[in-house]
């Protein structure tokens, strides 16, 4: 895409537009709960990708997105005039590059990737992982949770993120596993400090639900600090899909500079119905390697397809 | 209640830290730009419920990278443009 758009930038104004992760958990990134939040992603976006391409944010509610099929990728270019002269739902820059000259003109010696000595920026550093054991979800598809973190009663930002996601058992019957993860957010740079008491959570459930059990301890490694997620599973009988569960959960923040190490309570509001609008989480082992999840379709090839966020062309689809 | 950490414990981290900067996954939202994007094919529901070609583009507002509101349709008034979903992973 920056070949493209430096061929071309004279001509063509030249947008990403930051959407929901399609993966997230992979390299570490979770979603983000707040605007301020999204645009350290996207700070974090400049900072790696290196591109000379305008960012914009989709909205908190996802607009864009939502007006675009909910695609992870999709790319369009517009005439002057506002009408729309192509759309594709994977961007596809080789095909864009067509489009454009189609419309403003060929450029007689098109940039080359090898041209751009783009830098390549290395995802952010934790302290250690592989400290804690994934958790192993059962066999079949878990699928992401609506869940909302209550932004009202948190006093510090929330260092650390659930993921709930369902089994299709739960979502077609009101009664199945639900998986709950806690996973740090890298770009507030922080570390579980296994010296202080392990984090904790606990569900409160309306009549007609059960989760069992509702109340846990997480681990207490015999390491000082790590960066692992904190999962779990939990059984879940409804009378129906899409009831509502508080959680809380407390836990000790401490960021990698050692200059805080704070008791933190937070909560969030779990509905028990399928989230469409974020991407099914990749699992990686402590050495990054993707080891489960992901839905992404194989190309048809082989090249690309299957679990391979990021792919070629640009911001990760 | 805050924890005191002993200075092990910063050892450990600090090192931790360092190799942790070192490893990068290959499979990088920084890999190589100009490739294809992904799976080829179109997606049905962005045939439904996308922009489709021959249609203005959509009248929505949404952020720059500040959080300050702009209009799609704004940003591509005269000129061309060129519009990419896409994000960390």
């Amino acid at each position: 895409m920056e070949t493209v758009k430096l061929d071309y930038e004279d001509k063509v104004n030249f947008y990403y537009i930051y959407k929901p992760l399609a993966h997230p958990e992979f390299q570490g990134y979770v979603s983000p709960i707040n605007l301020k939040e999204r645009l350290m992603h996207i700070e974090e976006a400049k900072r790696r990708l290196g591109s000379s391409i305008t960012w914009l944010s989709d909205t908190m509610d996802n607009t864009y997105h939502q007006a675009s099929g909910e695609t992870p990728n999709s790319e369009i270019l517009v005439g002057p005039d506002g009408v729309v002269l192509a759309a594709r739902s994977w961007s596809d820059p080789d095909a864009l590059r067509v489009d454009i000259a189609a419309a403003v003109g060929a450029v007689e010696n098109p940039t080359q990737i090898a041209d751009l000595n783009l830098p390549t920026q290395p995802v952010i550093g934790t302290v250690a992982k592989g400290i804690v054991p994934r958790v192993v979800k059962p066999e079949g598809r878990f699928l992401p949770m609506e869940t909302v973190a209550n932004e009202e009663t948190a006093k510090v930002p929330f260092y650390t993120k659930l993921r709930a996601e369902g089994s299709q058992e739960l979502y077609e019957t009101g009664k199945g596993i639900m998986y709950i993860g806690f996973h740090l957010d890298p770009l507030y740079r922080v570390h579980w400090n296994n010296e202080a008491p392990p984090l904790e959570f606990e569900i409160s459930t309306p009549d007609g639900i059960s989760i069992t059990p509702n109340k846990i301890v997480g681990p207490d490694p015999e390491e000082e600090a790590d960066a692992d997620p904190r999962e779990f599973l939990v059984e879940v009988d409804s009378a129906e899909a899409g009831g509502v569960v508080d959680l809380t959960v407390k836990y000790f923040a401490c960021d990698d500079e050692l200059t805080f190490c704070i008791p933190v309570q937070q909560d969030y509001q779990i509905t028990l119905a399928r989230d469409t609008s974020h991407g099914n989480a990749i699992t990686t082992d402590a050495d990054g390697n993707i080891v489960g999840g992901g839905n992404r379709r194989r190309r048809p090839g082989g090249e690309g397809g299957a679990g391979r966020p990021g792919g070629r062309g640009g911001p990760a689809s | 209640m805050t924890k005191q950490r002993s200075s092990l414990a910063r050892k450990v981290a600090s090192t931790a830290i360092v190799l942790g900067v070192a490893v990068m996954l290959p499979l990088s939202a920084v890999q190589a730009q100009g490739g294809r994007g992904g799976p080829s094919g179109d997606i049905p529901r962005f045939v439904e419920l996308g922009p489709k070609v021959g249609d203005m583009v959509p009248d929505l507002t949404i952020l720059d990278d500040t959080g300050s509101s702009v209009s799609i349709r704004n940003l591509s008034k005269d000129n061309y443009s060129v519009f990419v979903l896409g994000c960390l992973t």
